[in-house]
């Protein structure tokens, strides 16, 4: 049987452009095991959603290895075991709310499950939004819905960035605990991204702190607390303890960054 | 990076050589008939004529440069109203649209009867100048994003003070591209007039070439007018490149035409057309103007009821003619701009065209269509059917690339195919644009059917039209006229009305 999760190792990434080159990554490694969750936290511009598109198979790494489940990430994706929730949550303008959840049953040549798409359309608190097009929605819901269509798959491996980038404290929280659950009942392999080190130490197994760029691992910190978290957790002196060590690594490296980050 | 920009640049240049040996190739074998002759002879006759085409040339630039320039002044001025008066926009954008939905060869014949006669080229550049101009700069005048308004009025700033320092730069992009427009519509003003008559110019020499069967000539006149649209173009394009650089670009685009309570704009359809009549019949009566210079409207309106059936008739034609060109035109841009959007290296190739089209002023292709597919019908549709297809295929190959943000790397993610990725992505993204290729071709093919059958005397409007002036039946050809143009504003008003329908549902 092959070797289940997400496997990222020594990878480079250098994007070029007329005026600019920017070394995006340089011997970037991550381990994600199969049905863990890792969040990944970082300043600004690190890059964080480039090394989500390279395990996702958008983007080839310059150097290093890619495995998603011991094979292709493109091969995954194509079988619909892999899905991503992206940060500015790419919606098609001209499709219903429902018609957007339910395009990757179209592009993977999959029966739809209509009552699938229901009940996720509630799960993310969009029940009687189904038929609205994405152009009558804010942003948070929009990203509601990306996060929905992420999920309609049941994917083996779910690469989320900052999907809740856009919410109010509240929604954010709810769809937390949410996610927590599905993620559980599914038992998929996770990778978030997230700006919230609250949000991350509630939902992950373990968390990935990057350098600035050229992005690198800075620190990689277990989370002690077993999964099905409770709210009460936010307000534990060892939590408190890692979110402040969290937050005291982020803010060395890019003070300007960490500064904008209420969490 | 730069060796792919090269290589699309080689591919260009390829695909344009590959288009001349094409075109020589039909024009040496005969395989099109005779009237289409090898470029190595047009060359000829562009040396060997440089004289008559270089007057007629600079007649005609000449020409549409006075027009152009009055137009571009006059829709600027009527422009900044709106930027002073913004309650007075819509009306002002609302009747610039329609009128500019007017064709203008069917001005011609009332210019003619008046003492504009000898400048009717000029008039036409400015005409089809003018309207373009208003809505475009009072797009730009509006385009200043609502914040620096806002500090502008936190400061108490007076209006002159609001145009000069925040409306008039952030208008810059936009009137340049206004002047960017101007250039083909100038060009093709001008030549449409001198078919109404001028001693020279480019129109007179493909007309009179066309009649005279000297088809070298007649391609000869066609290019020189291409090449001067292009260099004007070029000129405007590096204008524009200049302002959006030092003056930016945000906003133009999302300016939003400022709605119009439904009671408002149905008034005013009513409104303007009344104004225009009860103006026009005070002219005639106050002026006493004899009925051969100009009918009243009770007169025309006679005429219109003493047979009605001659203009429905005619009317029908005309609208079939420009719906059946315009839906196999557009059919035809879809198809090319689905293949060439599938196939890179043959967008490459063809991505000189793309650059080519927008410049190009299409009505000198009428009499080079005319000597091709002979003075009939067929020639009025083959004008629609190009009229139809430029900005079709223009616009479809742009919105066929026009996808949402991000949306790319969904269907990446999940192995869609090409087909999946046309047929769930690039179509339905492209519909906005193809809707407005279909509201600008709806007037222009109307335009271009009616240009078409005053020169072939052949078909609807246009050759009753001719036919009445001929026998010097003014009112009837002024009701010819009023005809042509409800027809024009009805076919745009009903293309922008579907436009706008879909908009809404398309918009992100
Ligand atoms: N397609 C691209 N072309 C050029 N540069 C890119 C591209 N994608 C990313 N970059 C650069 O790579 C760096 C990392 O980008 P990335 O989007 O991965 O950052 P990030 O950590 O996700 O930032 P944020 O938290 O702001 O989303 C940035 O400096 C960015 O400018
Ligand atoms: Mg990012």
């Amino acid at each position: 049987m092959a070797p289940t999760g997400i496997a990222l190792s020594g990878i480079r990434k250098r994007f070029v452009s007329r005026s600019t080159q920017v070394q995006a990554l340089d011997d970037f490694s991550l381990e994600v095991s199969g049905g863990e969750f890792v969040a990944l936290l970082g300043p600004s511009g690190c890059g964080k959603s480039t090394v989500l598109r390279i395990a996702a198979g958008l983007e080839r790494a310059d150097e290093g290895s890619v495995a998603v489940d011991g094979t292709k990430p493109q091969r995954l994706g194509r079988d619909g075991g892999l899905a991503v929730a992206f940060q500015d949550n790419a919606l098609l303008p001209w499709l219903s709310v429902r018609d957007n959840i339910a395009l990757p049953y179209r592009l993977t040549r999959r029966r739809v499950e209509p009552e699938r798409i229901e009940a996720l359309i509630e799960l993310v608190g969009l029940s009687g939004f189904a038929r609205a097009r994405p152009g009558e929605l804010s942003g948070g819901m929009r990203q509601r819905v990306s996060i929905a269509r992420s999920l309609v798959l049941r994917p083996r491996v779910l690469l989320l960035d900052e999907p809740f980038g856009a919410l109010d404290a509240v929604t954010r929280h709810r769809l937390n605990v949410e996610l927590a659950r599905i993620l559980d009942a599914e038992r998929s392999t996770t990778l978030l991204v997230t700006h919230s080190v609250e949000e991350a130490l509630f939902l992950a197994d373990r968390v990935v702190v990057m350098t600035g760029r050229p992005g690198r691992v800075k620190l990689t910190m277990p989370v002690p607390f077993p999964r099905q978290r409770e709210r009460s957790i936010l307000a534990d002196p060892g939590f408190l303890r890692l979110a402040a060590e969290l937050t005291a690594a982020l803010d060395e490296d890019d003070p300007t960054a960490a500064a904008g980050e209420p969490a | 990076m730069s060796t792919r920009l090269g290589a699309r640049l080689g591919l260009g240049v390829l695909g344009v050589l590959l288009l001349l040996a094409l075109w020589q190739l039909v024009g040496v074998t005969d395989l099109l008939g005779r009237s289409i002759p090898p470029p190595t002879e047009v060359a000829g006759t562009l040396v060997d004529r440089a004289d008559l085409l270089g007057r007629a040339a600079s007649a005609t630039g000449l020409r549409a440069l006075v027009g152009g320039l009055i137009g571009l002044a006059i829709g600027l001025a009527v422009a900044a109203i709106t930027a002073f008066l913004p309650s007075t926009t819509s009306v002002v954008v609302r009747t610039a649209v329609l009128v500019n939905a007017i064709p203008i060869v069917a001005i011609g014949p009332v210019l003619m009867s008046l003492p504009t006669r000898p400048v009717i080229p000029e008039v036409f550049a400015a005409l089809s100048v003018l309207f373009s101009t208003v809505v475009v700069a009072s797009d730009g005048f509006r385009s200043a994003a609502s914040s620096s308004r806002d500090v502008f009025r936190l400061h108490g700033a007076s209006a002159g003070v609001r145009f000069l320092r925040l409306q008039l730069p952030s208008a810059a992009p936009a009137l340049a591209d206004a002047l960017r427009l101007a250039v083909p519509a100038a060009l093709l003003g001008a030549v449409l007039g001198e078919w109404f008559g001028a001693d020279r110019g480019l129109g007179v020499v493909m007309v009179s070439s066309m009649r005279n069967i000297q088809y070298a000539q007649l391609w000869a006149a066609a290019v020189v007018c291409v090449v001067i649209s292009l260099a004007g173009y070029a000129i405007a394009t590096a204008l524009e490149r200049l302002a959006s650089r030092r003056f930016g670009r945000e906003g133009v685009a999302g300016a939003e035409a400022p709605r119009m309570r439904r009671a408002t704009g149905v008034l005013l359809g009513i409104a303007v057309p009344v104004a225009l009549i009860v103006l026009w019949q005070l002219w005639i009566s106050l002026g006493q103007v004899p009925l051969i210079v100009a009918p009243s409207p009770l007169a025309v309106l006679g005429a219109l009821a003493a047979g009605p059936g001659d203009y429905l008739a005619a009317a029908g034609i005309t609208l079939a003619i420009a719906a059946g060109g315009v839906a196999i035109g557009g059919l035809i841009g879809l198809l090319l701009a689905v293949v060439v959007s599938l196939v890179p290296w043959l967008s490459a190739m063809l991505s000189p065209l793309s650059l080519l089209i927008p410049t190009v002023p299409i009505v000198v292709f009428i009499p080079i269509v005319g000597s091709v597919f002979g003075y009939g019908p067929v020639t009025v549709v083959v004008s629609c059917v190009l009229m139809a297809f430029f900005p079709v295929y223009v616009l479809a190959l742009s919105g066929l690339r026009a996808r949402p943000a991000g949306s790319d790397d969904v269907f990446r993610l999940h192995g869609a195919g090409r087909l999946t990725v046309l047929a769930r992505l690039a179509l339905p993204a492209s519909v906005p644009s193809l809707l407005l290729a279909l509201r600008l071709a709806a007037a222009n093919a109307i335009l271009i059917g009616i240009s078409a059958e005053w020169l072939m005397g052949q078909g609807g409007l246009g050759r009753l039209l001719s036919e009445r002036r001929v026998a010097l039946d003014t009112p009837g050809s002024w009701a010819a006229v009023a005809v042509a143009v409800a027809l024009s504003v009805a076919a745009y008003a009903g293309a922008s009305r579907l436009e706008r329908s879909a908009a809404r549902r398309w918009r992100s």
